[in-house]
């Protein structure tokens, strides 16, 4: 890295680039990957179409909203989170995950990550456990 | 609460949820909770509340906003109010008949306030409950063996 700030501090410079905003989406979209208490994106089913339809003022279908300013982004993230957890530190790891993600790929400064949770709901059940051997088999260390 | 930044008032529905994820000392955005998933919450706990039979209102309507995600609908048994830093919530139920209402309110009071604390983080200062109807509790599950006996 350049030694480039992340502190808010606009560097003009000379050779400028963009990164499309579908690209800062897919960057947020694999940095959330695997967070604890976290379920899904607001807004992925049909059902808030309907909602939608049925006059709910929200449109809750875009789940990552991002706006840039030459090299500065921000991001809203609407998410719903797992029945039980915490939401405060839920969404401060998607800020932190998708922070990093982004500072770290793309050089840009984030000036905002905001998280909107939406929802809470159980988590999907995994049910490939072996047999009872009272061994913990899982293998997921997340870094 | 040296934090600049104004929750925004109740026309929102959201509360503001401090610990927000920090760099350099400076948060890197707001965390905000919408009325729905608080909705969520009351619901799921009341729910799981032994001598409660229901919400109130029509089961019915309130199934099909859930089927459609409108958490408007939802408001008739679940009212969320904002107040400056901490939420009021009503909820309506209907217990089965055989409780005592005073335990079983002060139960429920006591296990919303929790659920959406722990949760949450938001403060809640109080949890009005409205007993809108009662109800017989459905047939005993443990009934004998009279129906294999009667085979």
């Amino acid at each position: 890295m350049s030694g480039k700030d992340t502190t808010g501090k606009t560097v003009a410079e000379p050779n400028a680039y963009t990164v499309h905003e579908s690209v800062i989406i897919s960057l947020a979209r694999k940095a959330v990957e695997g967070i604890p208490g976290f379920i899904r994106f607001s807004g992925y089913s049909i059902v808030s179409d309907l909602a939608d339809l049925l006059g709910n003022k929200r449109r809750f279908d875009k789940s990552i909203v991002v706006t840039e300013s030459g090299n500065e982004v921000s991001l809203e993230i609407l998410i719903v989170a797992a029945y039980g957890s915490k939401f405060g530190e839920v969404a401060a790891a998607v800020q932190e995950a998708v922070y990093h993600q982004i500072v770290d790929f793309t050089g840009m400064t984030v000036k905002g990550i905001d998280v909107v949770i939406t929802d809470t709901e159980d988590a999907p059940v995994e049910e490939e456990k072996p047999e009872d051997d009272g061994e913990v088999v899982e293998g997921e260390v997340i870094q | 609460m040296s934090n600049t930044q104004q929750a925004r008032p109740a026309a929102d529905a959201v509360s503001s949820v401090p610990g927000a994820y920090e760099v350099n000392g400076t948060a890197v955005g707001t965390i905000r909770i919408l009325d729905g998933a608080i909705s969520t919450i009351v619901k799921r706990t009341v729910l799981g509340i032994e001598g409660v039979a229901r919400l109130s209102g029509s089961s019915l309507i309130d199934e099909f906003a859930d089927l459609v995600g409108s958490k408007r609908m939802l408001d008739r048994s679940i009212q969320i109010e904002h107040d400056d830093q901490s939420l009021v919530v009503t909820v309506a139920v209907n217990p089965y008949y055989g409780y005592k209402f005073p335990a079983l309110i002060a139960e429920i009071q006591r296990k919303v306030s929790d659920a959406i604390s722990t949760m949450t983080g938001v403060n809640v200062s109080s949890v009005n409950v409205n007993i809108k109807g009662i109800e017989d509790r459905p047939a005993e599950k443990p009934a004998q063996d009279t129906s294999k006996e009667a085979e």
